[in-house]
Parts: structure tokens; C-alpha cells; sequence
């Protein structure tokens, strides 16, 4: 009881969580208004410390890189550290073996782990296919134009990624667009059997501007009178294509 | 056996994501594998209330999208290693995701883990048919107040009609000075209409906010508050455990009384 | 217009500009509401008229001033409404009926901008007599399924046959295929589809199921040529109904359990709640004013009889059966007794005009 006595009175001296949620808050609705996705930022911060670090030594553990934002403008601040001015440039070749050294270590293959990713996968793999063949096969139904619209989100998605990957990712860009290839194909196969015109157009103007793109796609229903508007469509995937 | 629970409401407010996260974390303390999914896409939460936000890297979202693997996207709580969270997108669309999505996601993480909480959106629209998907069992969230019973009573009906049976109720925010002025309603009043199996009843307790405001689940703290127990039973009982409701009194009147509770640090 | 009959009219949920983008000649497509009721004079037929917008299906809307005088004989017209998910035994063959789509054929092609299922109707929307909805969606369809069979369910034994009337509904093998699997969580087989459309038949064939033209429905419903007369077997369902949940029939309702408020119960006779009757109920929705709502604890929100309305003053605090009915004594209103005392009224003698809207 006195203890607790004490504590009531003591507690002042506690950071009073008020001040604790704002700083929080600032925190994270800086990182939400630049919009800047999570892994972006992760990579980004990455690439700083590593570019940074090839003339200076940084102090890793006391080094910052953050998003403020103050009166709806966002900064990124970076606070780092310096033990020292590095002499020589160090070999180019040991700061790019550097990374993929420690995400090895991240990667111990525990067994359970692995085996829950592979069944994701798998389960994902399997909704996909099963919508591929759906649309293949019925009639007309609304549903159907919202799970092109759905593909056709899954697709902006993909190209804002390829855009957005680093030269490292090679093999992934490829993937990316091999994808791209056969879902485009279906929506192009979709189209002339139930003549339904989508416009991407957000989409190809988002591309350009490298922005976070509104993923809604108009759909809008017109009498298919001419085939022009079925060329359209196919007119413009290469176009994507070319830009990623 | 693991267990898949969506945590659900109706009415927007009442503490969905407050039961979630210290569910999940009375749980995990209990000494359970447990994974909260944060099924609000577009508004996220969950990971504010586990004070998590800032080690999000990969979402749900990425998941789906097959852009990360499964387990780059939990976030593991340092604090008590038995709980990941699954966060929900902040950025993207609500319409790149799927029920039958969100139910692989869930199903695939009910076998590596005993309990899966999914915490749901508000309202009845797709958000939260994406939430039941998977789901095997249904926590309702409801307060004392006649528009949070009445959502209450029409997402039990949803979830019958789904194929939920097994539904149990949390009454939120009950104030006993007010049950016993008779200006709220009490927990029998609410039991009586809604005819749900009751699980908790958590009284309204100002370090709810508090908190939050820290990131800091209430099961965490040393000195557990009122509405922690709470919780703390709640999770006792959905693992089988009979554990008697907690005497929510009124606060006494006389002032040694008043005194006497302010020095033991009840509100 | 005949504001009097309570029938409110509801403006075409088209936008305007949709309709005239694509059929030919819908300058009146505005114009239905008005004029279908405008000669309106025979009042009997209000209460069907609902109706009126299968005559309206042709997609013709050109001015139908000459129209309601066909419309109206109380001849049944094709098939019957169906408003939701029902089970019926005849024969000893356990029928699923599945509720008629109102659909307004428009010449356009694609007349579907909405992203969920709903068919687009012009709905000639009228107030208490009948509510109708729009048509359900088909996750709706599979939601009432599954109360009803919930309600019901324990009633049948396991393997039962199941012959599912889908009338002119197009029905394709996804929804035949969810159309199976719940009712076999009931342990219910789905034997053979009952349809009047070639592709549904197809669709039901290349899946095993076996096939039969031509619904059943006036068989099944029992037309009934007195208007007032209840047209069906009572629907007893036990469970709670929820709120949100509407439970309409043709015949009288029976609840063995609680109805929550916000839930409704429409039924053309009379309805018995054996439990706390909360919510709305509606009895003898098409004009039979000698219809009782009974409820073990009559809490609702609004009694409705034929077209009468009264709310439950004071609920009262003894725990005691309780009846509403029209009384006549005096202008006729709706009158609460303890059903102790109901039996002295007298009421199963028809002695009270049937009052008709």
C-alpha cells in the first residue's frame, strides 16, 4: 500500500503518455502523408547509409532517417553521425558483397517458416487460377467485371513496381512483365467476348508521374458499335509495356 | 487445434481493435503461438494499439500481391515473442482483395499458429465479409447503448447466416455508477436481447487511453489495471478456464473511502 | 394519383441519361409511375399491383393509359411473386423456391451498371401492403437460404431429395454448385432443377443434376382466388430473428423463439411469436383485417394489420401473452388484449366486413 502510495505520488516524473502519442503521431502521419510505401522507405534508407558510408564512416547505431512533417510539409531527415573521414574510398565491391551477406544471415531456413511461405504461395497460386478459368467460362455477370477490374488492378500494381525496382532486380522486372504479358492477354480475350471497354488511362498517366496512382479503373458500358473501341485496348498495352 | 476468431461489431468505436490487441496479447502471454490480422484495409489500427507501428515493413496487401512471403510480413513483438501481427495496408485500394484471398491467408496461418484473431472493420460492407471469410469462431464487441446493440444483434444474424455459430460477446465501457443510476443499460439487459454467450465484460477504464497513447497493450503493464484483468479473464475463459466475472463496483462515497482508492490507484 | 391508397410512388433509379443512351423510344421512360396508376380505379387490385411491372417488362414504356384496364382482372398472372428462399413439401417432394427476379428488360445490351447482381427494375415502390425490395442479390439468396434452413432444418430427414424451382432464373454452374454445397450441410441433396430456361438446364445437366421443365409455382403456392385468404401452409421457423432480417410469407408465420427490433415479419395471415416480439410485424399483408399478431411479450416497434398501424404504447411489465387485432368496436383500430381474455371477443366468427383497401 505505501508503495503504491508512493507511486501515485511519484508519478509525475513519468513521461506522461500524452507527450508519448504525439510524438508518435507526428511520426507516423508523416510517414502516411508522403506516402511512401514501407519497403520504398526501407530501401531508400539503405541506400543512403550505404552511399553515405563509402566516404564516411557513419555510427550505425546512433544514426537517423526519418520523415517529418510539419503544417502538411513532409521532410526526410537524415541525422548521421560521423566517427570519421574515411581515407581511401573503399573497394566498391565489398559494400555490394556486404548485402547480400547480411540478408543471409537474416534467411536462417527455419523449416516451419519456409514451409508457411510455399503454402501461402500455393493457396494464392490457386485462387489465382481458379479466376482465370472462371472468367473463361461463364456468361456475362457483374462479377466477372469486377474480377478484371481486379486483374487489371493486380496489373497497374505489378507495372508501378517494375517502375519503382532498383537496377539490382533484374529477374524480378522480367517476371514482372512476363506476367503482365499473359494477364493483359486475358483481358484483351475478356474484352471481345463480352465488349466491355476499360480505360486505363490512370493508369498510363500515373506511370508517368511516379506517383501513388489511384488503382480505381473507370468502366464505363458502351454499346460496342464499332471495333474501334476494342482497338482501343489493345493499342494501349504495348504502350505500358514500353514504359516499364 | 488451432483456433481462427474474428473479432467483430458492427458499430464502429466500441473496442474492436482495444479486445484484439490485448486478446492477442493476454493470449500470447498465456503462453500461446498467437497472429493478429489487422483486416481494416485502407485504416489501419491494430498496429498502433500493439505500438508496432513503425517495424512495418510488408502488409497483407504485399502478401496477396506476392510481392514479400508470408512471414517477411508478420511483425514479431519483441516484447513477448508469442504474437505477430499481419498489418493491414494503409495506402492501397480496399478492392484488390478478396474473401477467398483472405481466407487462404487465414488458413495457411491457423497451422502455424494456435490462435489467428482477425480484427474487423467496421460496418457490414465488403471489409467485413473479407473478415469472416476464414473465420471459424466470432468474438461481438458491443457497449452498453442501444445503436451499438442493435448493430450488434443485426452482425450476429450475418454471422449465422454464414455459418458462425459459435459466437461470444464482450459488453465494452460498462459504467457501474451509471448501471446502478439506471441511466445505462445494464450487462443482463444486453444479454437479453441479444441471447449471445457472454465471455467478458470490461468496465470503462481511462488506461484504456492511456494506453494506447503508449502503444502499450493494458495486459502489459506491471501493475494490472481494471480493465487489463479483465481482459487478462477473457482469454482464461477462451482457453477453457472458469474464471468468475470481476466485481465492477461503484466507487465508494465517503471521503476515507475516496481516499483509500485513490492510494491503492483505482481511477 | 391515388395518394389515398398509400402507395407511394418511387422515380425511376435510372439516371435518365442511361435509358436513353441505348433503346429506342424511352422518352416516357420517366413517365411508368405516373401513368400506370393514373386510370387506376379499381381498388381492389392495388394490392397486387406489384404486378404491374412484370406487364411493364416488355420493355414497351410507351404511354399505357390504355393499359390498366387489362391489368386489372384478378385472373393469376403467369407465376406467382415469390420474395424469398422457401420451402415447400408437395407430393412428398421437398421443392426449393427460389424468388422471382424483377427485371425490367431494356433493350440495351449490358443494362447492368451496377457492380453487384441487382437486375435494374423501375420499381413502383409501395409502402406498408407491399414492401418490395429490390431483387436480392445472390449472396442474399444463399444468406435466406441459410436461415431458412437453420430455422427448419431439423424438420427433414438427412438425404433428403431436393427439387430447386428456379423458375425463369438464369442460373449458371457456380451458383448450382453453392447452391449444393449448402444445402449438403444440411445433409439435403440437390436431385433435380426445375427450370423454364434452356441454359440453366444445361448448365444444371453438365453438372449431373437432373432436369425438368417448367416451374411449378401455382401448384406449389396453391393460387388461391379468394384475395383475402391466405395463400400458403404457415411458415414455422425456430430460431431468434435478428435484426435486419425480414421474414415475408404467403401463409401465416410462426416463430418459436425471439424477434429482435429491427427485424420485420410480413405475412399475408396471422403471426405468432412464441417469445419477445421486438421488432415490426405485419399481418395479413394483403388486405385481411381479421388477421392477429399474438406474442408471448408483445415489445414491437409497430403492429401493422392490413393497412392499420398502432405502436406499442407501454410494454407491460408482467410477463403475459398478448394479442393484437382489429377491433371494430367504435372506428376500427388496432386493440391489445391478453390473449385469457381474447377468446371471449369472439373474433373466429366472421362477423367484421373484410375490410379491403
Amino acid at each position: 500500500m505505501i508503495s503504491t502510495l508512493l507511486d501515485r505520488l511519484f508519478q509525475r516524473t513519468n513521461v506522461p503518455s500524452g507527450a508519448q502519442v504525439k510524438h508518435r503521431l507526428k511520426f507516423i502521419l508523416a510517414h502516411d502523408r508522403a506516402a511512401i510505401e514501407p519497403q520504398v522507405f526501407a530501401n531508400m534508407r539503405q541506400e543512403i547509409m550505404r552511399v553515405v558510408s563509402k566516404y564516411v564512416e557513419l555510427d550505425e547505431a546512433t544514426l537517423d532517417i526519418r520523415l517529418e512533417s510539419d503544417k502538411r510539409m513532409t521532410a526526410l531527415i537524415a541525422n548521421l553521425p560521423i566517427r570519421m573521414v574515411r581515407e581511401d574510398l573503399p573497394d566498391l565491391q565489398v559494400l555490394f558483397d556486404e548485402t547480400p551477406e547480411k540478408s543471409s544471415n537474416v534467411d536462417q531456413p527455419d523449416a516451419l517458416v519456409i514451409e508457411m511461405d510455399l503454402s501461402a504461395e500455393a493457396a494464392l497460386d490457386a485462387i489465382a487460377a481458379k479466376e482465370i478459368t472462371k472468367l473463361g467460362s461463364e456468361n456475362i455477370e457483374p462479377e466477372n467485371v469486377l474480377a478484371v477490374a481486379e486483374r487489371t488492378n493486380k496489373v497497374t500494381s505489378k507495372l508501378r513496381t517494375a517502375a519503382n525496382k532498383s537496377p539490382n532486380s533484374e529477374i524480378g522486372n522480367d517476371r514482372a512483365e512476363v506476367e503482365i504479358d499473359t494477364t493483359e492477354q486475358l483481358i484483351i480475350n475478356d474484352i471481345s467476348a463480352q465488349s466491355i471497354s476499360i480505360t486505363t488511362n490512370d493508369v498510363i498517366e500515373n506511370l508517368t508521374e511516379e506517383e501513388q496512382p489511384s488503382d480505381q479503373l473507370e468502366l464505363s458500358l458502351n454499346v460496342p458499335s464499332s471495333l474501334a473501341s476494342k482497338e482501343v485496348v489493345v493499342e494501349e498495352s504495348p504502350e505500358l509495356y514500353n514504359q516499364s | 487445434m488451432s483456433r481462427i476468431i474474428v473479432v467483430t461489431s458492427g458499430k464502429g468505436g466500441v473496442g474492436k481493435t482495444t479486445s484484439s490487441a490485448n486478446l492477442g496479447m493476454a493470449l500470447a502471454k498465456l503462453g500461446r503461438k498467437v497472429v493478429l490480422v489487422d483486416a481494416d484495409f485502407g485504416l489501419r489500427n491494430l498496429d498502433l494499439l500493439l505500438g508496432l507501428e513503425n517495424r512495418i515493413v510488408y502488409t497483407a496487401l504485399e502478401v496477396i500481391a506476392r510481392e514479400c512471403k508470408l512471414d517477411q510480413a508478420l511483425v514479431k513483438d519483441k516484447r513477448q515473442p508469442n504474437l505477430s501481427l499481419l498489418a493491414a495496408p494503409q495506402t492501397r485500394n480496399k478492392t484488390a482483395i478478396t474473401a477467398a484471398h483472405m481466407k487462404a491467408l487465414v488458413e495457411v496461418l491457423s497451422r502455424y499458429f494456435d490462435y489467428v484473431l482477425i480484427d474487423c472493420p467496421a460496418g457490414i460492407e465488403s471489409g467485413f465479409q473479407n473478415a469472416i471469410a476464414g473465420a471459424k469462431e466470432a468474438i461481438v464487441v458491443t457497449t452498453p447503448e442501444i445503436s451499438a446493440v442493435r448493430d450488434a444483434d443485426r452482425v450476429v444474424g450475418l454471422l449465422e447466416s454464414n455459418r458462425i455459430t459459435d459466437i461470444k460477446l464482450i459488453v465494452n465501457r460498462l459504467r457501474p455508477a451509471m448501471v446502478k443510476n439506471n441511466d445505462m443499460m445494464s450487462v443482463e439487459d444486453v444479454l437479453d436481447i441479444l441471447s449471445v454467450k457472454l465471455i467478458g465484460v470490461i468496465p470503462d477504464d481511462e488506461q484504456v487511453i492511456v494506453s494506447t497513447n503508449k502503444g502499450e497493450p493494458l495486459v502489459l503493464a506491471e501493475k494490472p489495471s481494471l480493465a487489463g484483468t479483465a481482459y487478462m479473464n477473457v482469454a482464461k475463459r477462451l482457453e477453457g478456464r472458469e474464471v468468475e466475472f470481476l466485481k465492477l463496483e461503484t466507487p465508494p462515497k465517503g471521503i476515507f473511502a475516496r481516499l483509500t482508492n485513490w492510494i491503492s490507484g483505482n481511477a | 394519383m391515388q395518394t389515398s391508397l398509400n402507395i407511394a410512388v418511387k422515380s425511376n433509379p435510372l439516371p435518365p441519361t442511361k435509358l436513353k443512351s441505348g433503346a429506342g423510344d424511352l422518352s416516357s421512360a420517366e413517365m411508368p409511375e405516373i401513368i400506370v396508376l393514373a386510370d387506376n380505379n379499381e381498388e381492389t387490385n392495388i394490392s397486387l399491383a406489384p404486378l404491374t411491372i412484370a406487364d411493364v417488362e416488355g420493355g414497351d414504356l410507351k404511354p399505357i393509359s390504355s393499359k390498366p384496364v387489362k391489368k386489372f382482372q384478378p385472373e393469376p398472372k403467369p407465376d406467382p411473386e415469390i420474395w424469398q428462399v422457401r420451402f415447400k413439401t408437395l407430393d412428398g417432394k421437398l421443392n426449393l423456391l427460389l424468388p422471382t427476379e424483377k427485371k425490367v428488360k431494356l433493350d440495351l445490351s449490358k443494362s447492368n451498371d451496377n457492380a453487384d447482381n441487382k437486375p435494374v427494375e423501375t420499381a413502383i415502390n409501395q409502402t406498408s401492403s407491399d414492401i418490395s425490395l429490390l431483387s436480392l442479390t445472390w449472396e442474399e439468396i444463399l444468406s435466406q437460404l441459410e436461415q431458412r434452413m437453420a430455422a427448419s432444418g431439423h424438420d427433414w430427414k438427412p438425404r433428403t431429395q431436393v427439387y430447386l424451382q428456379s423458375g425463369d432464373r438464369l442460373l449458371d454452374t457456380r451458383q448450382l454448385q453453392e447452391l449444393f454445397e449448402a444445402l449438403q450441410n444440411y445433409q439435403l441433396l440437390l436431385h433435380c432443377i426445375v427450370t423454364n430456361r434452356r441454359q440453366t438446364a444445361i448448365n444444371a445437366s453438365s453438372m449431373g443434376f437432373s432436369v425438368e421443365q417448367g416451374t411449378i409455382f401455382r401448384e406449389l403456392l396453391g393460387f388461391n382466388p379468394i384475395p383475402d385468404a391466405p395463400t400458403d401452409d404457415p411458415l414455422y421457423i425456430k430460431m431468434t430473428v435478428r435484426s435486419g432480417t425480414e421474414i415475408r410469407h404467403s401463409g401465416s408465420i410462426i416463430v418459436f423463439g425471439d424477434v429482435n427490433a429491427g427485424a420485420e415479419l410480413i405475412s399475408e395471415g396471422d403471426i405468432i411469436v412464441c417469445g419477445k416480439l421486438k421488432g415490426m410485424a405485419h399481418a395479413g399483408v394483403k388486405g385481411n383485417a381479421q388477421a392477429i399478431v399474438m406474442a408471448l411479450h408483445l415489445d414491437a416497434t409497430q403492429v401493422r394489420i392490413a393497412s392499420f398501424i398502432a405502436r406499442v404504447e407501454s410494454p407491460s411489465t408482467s410477463f403475459c401473452p398478448e394479442v393484437a387485432f382489429v377491433s371494430s368496436q367504435g372506428a376500427p383500430a388496432i386493440q391489445i388484449v391478453q390473449v385469457v381474455d381474447f377468446s371471449s371477443f369472439n373474433h373466429f366468427t366472421l362477423n367484421y366486413p373484410s375490410l379491403n383497401q
